[in-house]
């Protein structure tokens, strides 16, 4: 990326300045999710759309790139990545100088994933047929709470609680406590994430 | 017989195109930034962000969006926006506020 006021370069996917005026600079990672357009509808009735004109077509524009696992980036030909595959998709999660990558396969077999490399510990969740993807921190939660989780009824419920949490938003649905927080989150081609962070945790 | 001269000619003039593409394209550019080398493909601005966006109610998308059309979604106190990935591929980057925080979106 480039600012057009300094002309700084960024990087994408660190948030970082690496070279011109701003370099050594970060910018700061805000939370958000992904859900399909049927999703946001429902859950934000009163959300609003970046406006886009047309209808246009109805998938990505890189639709045979991402179907090609040959190609990885622009010039990459040669899946040398060991953990997972190259053209693999993961959750990548950064705080503060620890990283973890998800990958999506877990996800979708598992729906919700508790992370304890971090303190306190997240949960990233997902749902297939909506196209979710949620991180949160478990900060707000009692730590004997922290163990017992469980994902059921498309619910984040503390077992032997009535506490369930909604998977997309965090709001607390039943019982008594404070809402999740909403982390940031990036979702990349393992490729890239492990290019940019070698040493990241990988949960598949 | 034209049928044929007339493909030739059609090939010929594709390989004339397809020498002059080539010759045409620069090589990337090859930069050193800390320690790695970064490759310039593209002009800044030859994928041009979205400076000043524009948004619409939900019953307004329906119009354009398609039911699973991908979506990254910002929330703040009880302003939430939804940009569609599909358009952001021609875009990449959104220059935005949330709830009068200034933020960029990237795809």
């Amino acid at each position: 990326m480039q600012d057009l006021e300094s002309k700084t370069l960024w990087s994408q996917i660190s948030g970082k300045a690496i070279m011109g005026d701003k370099e050594g600079s970060k910018l700061e990672l805000y939370p958000s999710q992904q859900m399909t357009f049927t999703e946001f509808s429902s859950r934000f009735p009163n959300g609003l759309l970046l406006a886009k004109g047309t209808k246009g077509l109805p998938n990505s524009n890189y639709a045979s790139y991402f179907a090609d696992l040959t190609k990885l980036g622009i010039f990459g030909r040669v899946d040398k990545y060991r953990r997972l595959r190259g053209k693999d998709k993961v959750v990548g999660i950064r705080i503060d100088n620890q990283q973890a990558a998800l990958a999506m396969k877990l996800l979708r077999r598992k729906g919700m994933v508790v992370v304890d490399k971090f303190e306190p510990p997240i949960v990233v969740t997902h749902n297939d047929s909506t196209g979710s993807i949620s991180a949160f921190s478990l900060g707000s939660l009692p730590s004997d709470m922290r163990k017992k989780l469980k994902f059921k009824d498309g619910r984040i419920i503390v077992k032997k609680t009535d506490v369930a949490f909604d998977p997309v938003t965090g709001v607390i649905v039943s019982g008594e406590g404070d809402n999740l927080e909403s982390l940031p989150f990036t979702t990349a081609y393992w490729f890239a994430w492990v290019s940019f962070f070698p040493d990241t945790k990988l949960m598949k | 017989m034209h049928v044929r001269r007339h493909s030739f000619l059609s090939a010929l003039l594709l390989a004339a195109l397809s020498v002059t593409v080539v010759a045409q394209r620069e090589k990337p550019k090859e930069t050193k930034v800390l320690g790695h080398t970064m490759y310039t493909l593209l002009k800044p601005g030859e994928i041009p962000a979205i400076l000043d966006p524009e948004f619409v109610s939900v019953d307004e998308a329906r119009k354009v969006y398609y039911d699973d059309e991908p979506l990254m979604v910002v929330r703040n106190g009880e302003e939430v926006k939804g940009y569609s990935t599909w358009h952001l591929d021609h875009h990449e980057i959104v220059n935005d506020y949330i709830n009068g925080e200034a933020i960029t979106v990237t795809w």
